[in-house]
């Protein structure tokens, strides 16, 4: 399906559908498949949520939908989440990468405060942080000295396999 | 004066489907009702006759409810300038333009690459806002760079207010920011005119499907209280966070700006709110929010006819392009954009110079769009039907041959009929064109853009509100590190 959104032949709307119907299958198929705990012991932990202020979540649901189906085990922590449950549920989950999405430019302000906030309790070296949103770029993501940046759901994919295996 | 006949309407919505989709909304506000993550908002509703489930912080509110607090609003908002004069009517089918807003970026002048604005650009956007003729009130248009980020939306208002005397479109990014704003409002108006000569409006924007954050619900409480005009900016993304139909995005953004006008008449009777919105189409390839979509321009002209339908000021985010250049893209996304605003008579329009999904701004942009404006602003004042107007004396008159150059009617009437465009526009014949360099629009604006911020000095502040105003900010700032 990722290919053929590349392509131009089916639409967004198909995709996430697509990812819908993969994790309710996995959800049933899970349990019996030999290889279960095999997965979700080498399965990458992703802690995702939509920060303080803002209660916009299509954008990280899409994200987290995209994730699971892609074989991450995703924590989501909902939307307008503070910053110290951010901080709390990463000691929590020791996740390998933190996702932070944003609709608004008066709320991607936050994401650097959770960063930042990483930094003063001494997290930050122990997980990658990835954010997203539509105003947020790649020149932001650098600027508030995030891990990596994606445009939208399938790159986060791309991206977050990218950070991880740096 | 044109008679007010004479004016050509855009309409989407008949008489029928505006009642349809009232009666929608209010339905969907009756049985399935809006989330506000406010507790002071759920009490408020909760008094006031709403059904309020204070765990899942949704408040159903009864349509008898609704119908009761849409009389309480007002159907008029006399915006002031700096210096207390009545400047802009914002009513019936009166159309003013103003930049579009909060853009964290901005095209740089010299080498069309996207930069982080800082005070210096937002200076230069204000001064050339205020020369602009078409420009009717200013915007907190740029997201400075050079100030921290928790005091940015006080920084911008503070900015604009020292730059220009015209009123000004605004909002607050969080609670304390919204009164520390009021009180600079108060230092140049005067605390006690604040709703009686209001000088700014502010956003609020629910966010879809039907809710509020704790944020933007309080700040229109709190708009309210104060007496301070409140745009409630519903954005339902046609597809995404609305149904994929037009009608059942203009009922979503009926329903929830129903649902900021109830909260707002709650907490004051009476007090100031514009039908605004920001809706979109939800791009199905790219998973963007056109806002120069034709389909995004459609719902901003029928929403408008909503409002108009209850009688308020209307006001909408339409004229913008998504291009992230000075393009041809640019130049007939906001075309359409502002002309069909025009003609649908949304009293404030939002939108000169921004590109790129309301996230970048651009001076040259600016300069174009207002001559936009300008034609816009012709296409509605319509076609003169007086006998005056069809001169069929004086055709008899000139007969076979001769010329109508000299006549008393031309003089009288050319300059009232034709839209005089600035240089932006280029109606040269070619010679006279390849000898003035062969420029492109862009080139031209760009040339506008300097001329303009080299010879255009605003109205200064009268000293002693400056220094009013300076003190107040000084206080907010300079607990923020910032020096003024």
């Amino acid at each position: 399906m990722g290919e053929r959104f590349a392509r131009g032949e089916v639409y967004i709307p198909h995709l996430v559908l697509a990812a819908d119907i993969m994790n309710e299958s996995l959800k049933i198929l899970k349990p019996k498949l030999l290889q279960t705990k095999e997965r979700e012991r080498t399965a990458s932990k992703v802690l995702i949520g939509t920060v303080q202020g803002d209660i916009h979540d299509l954008g990280k649901n899409l994200v987290a939908t995209m994730l699971t189906a892609s074989g991450f085990n995703v924590v989501d922590l909902g939307r307008d989440v503070p910053t110290m449950t951010i901080i709390e549920k990463a000691k929590e989950y020791k996740p390998d990468i933190i996702g932070l999405s944003a609709l608004m430019t008066t709320t991607m302000l936050e994401q650097r405060k959770v960063i930042d906030s990483l930094k003063n309790t001494g997290l930050r070296n122990s997980v990658k942080v990835l954010v997203g949103g539509a105003p947020v770029s790649s020149e932001w993501a650098r600027e508030i000295g995030s891990d990596g940046y994606a445009e939208n759901a399938l790159e986060a994919v791309k991206t977050a396999k990218l950070i991880i295996s740096k | 004066m044109v008679e007010p006949s004479s004016r050509p309407r855009i309409r989407f919505l008949s008489e029928e489907t505006i009642e349809k989709i009232h009666l929608s909304a209010t339905r969907i506000l009756e049985k399935t009702g809006v989330m506000y993550n406010n507790q002071t908002a759920l009490e408020l509703l909760a008094q006031n006759g709403a059904t309020v489930d204070f765990e899942r912080k949704i408040a159903k509110i009864p349509s008898s409810l609704v119908e009761e607090k849409l009389k309480e609003a007002p159907s008029k908002i006399t915006l002031h300038d700096r210096d207390g004069r009545q400047t802009l009517h914002v009513e019936k089918d009166n159309v003013y333009f103003n930049p579009g807003s909060t853009a964290i970026n901005i095209l740089d002048s010299e080498t069309s690459e996207l930069r982080k604005p800082v005070t210096r650009d937002l200076e230069d956007f204000v001064r050339l806002t205020d020369a602009l003729n078409n420009m009717h009130a200013q915007s907190t248009a740029l997201v400075v760079s050079d100030v921290p980020e928790a005091i940015v939306d006080r920084y911008r208002l503070y900015v604009v207010l020292k730059g220009s005397k015209k009123p000004v479109v605004t909002g607050a990014f969080t609670v304390e920011g919204l009164h520390d704003m009021k009180q600079m409002l108060s230092a140049v108006v005067g605390e006690d005119k604040l709703s009686e000569k209001p000088l700014a409006v502010f956003d609020v924007c629910p966010s879809p499907p039907l809710m509020w954050s704790y944020i933007t619900s309080q700040n229109l409480i709190d708009c309210a209280q104060y007496g301070i005009p409140a745009e409630i900016v519903s954005m339902p993304l046609s597809g995404a966070t609305g149904p994929a139909s037009l009608a059942g995005t203009i009922v979503l953004h009926t329903a929830e700006t129903l649902s900021g006008i109830v909260l707002a008449q709650l907490s004051n009777p009476g007090a100031p709110v514009i039908y605004g919105g920001s809706p979109a189409v939800f791009d199905m390839k790219y998973g963007t929010t056109p806002m120069g979509a034709i389909e995004t321009i459609m719902i901003d002209c029928a929403y408008g006819e909503m409002g108009k339908h209850y009688g308020l000021p209307t006001h909408a985010y339409i004229g913008l392009s998504d291009s992230k250049l000075v393009d041809a893209q640019a130049g007939f996304e906001s075309g359409i954009g502002l002309v069909m605003g025009a003609l649908a008579g949304i009293n404030i329009i939002s939108s000169a110079g921004m590109l790129d999904f309301e996230s970048c701004q651009s001076l040259e942009k600016l300069v174009i769009d207002n001559e936009l404006c300008g034609m816009a602003l012709r296409i509605a004042r319509g076609i003169d039907e007086s006998d005056e107007s069809l001169a069929v004396s004086l055709i008899e008159e000139i007969g076979s041959g001769g010329h109508y150059l000299t006549t008393r009617h031309t003089l009288d009437w050319f300059t009232k009929e034709q839209y005089m465009p600035s240089a932006i526009i280029d109606r040269m014949d070619r010679k006279a064109w390849k000898e003035r360099g062969s420029k492109n629009s862009f080139q031209r604006a760009r040339e506008a853009v300097q001329k303009i911020l080299q010879e255009h000095r605003p109205e200064p502040l009268a000293p002693d509100v400056e220094k009013q105003l300076t003190g107040i900010g000084k206080a907010i700032f300079e607990k923020n590190g910032v020096r003024i």
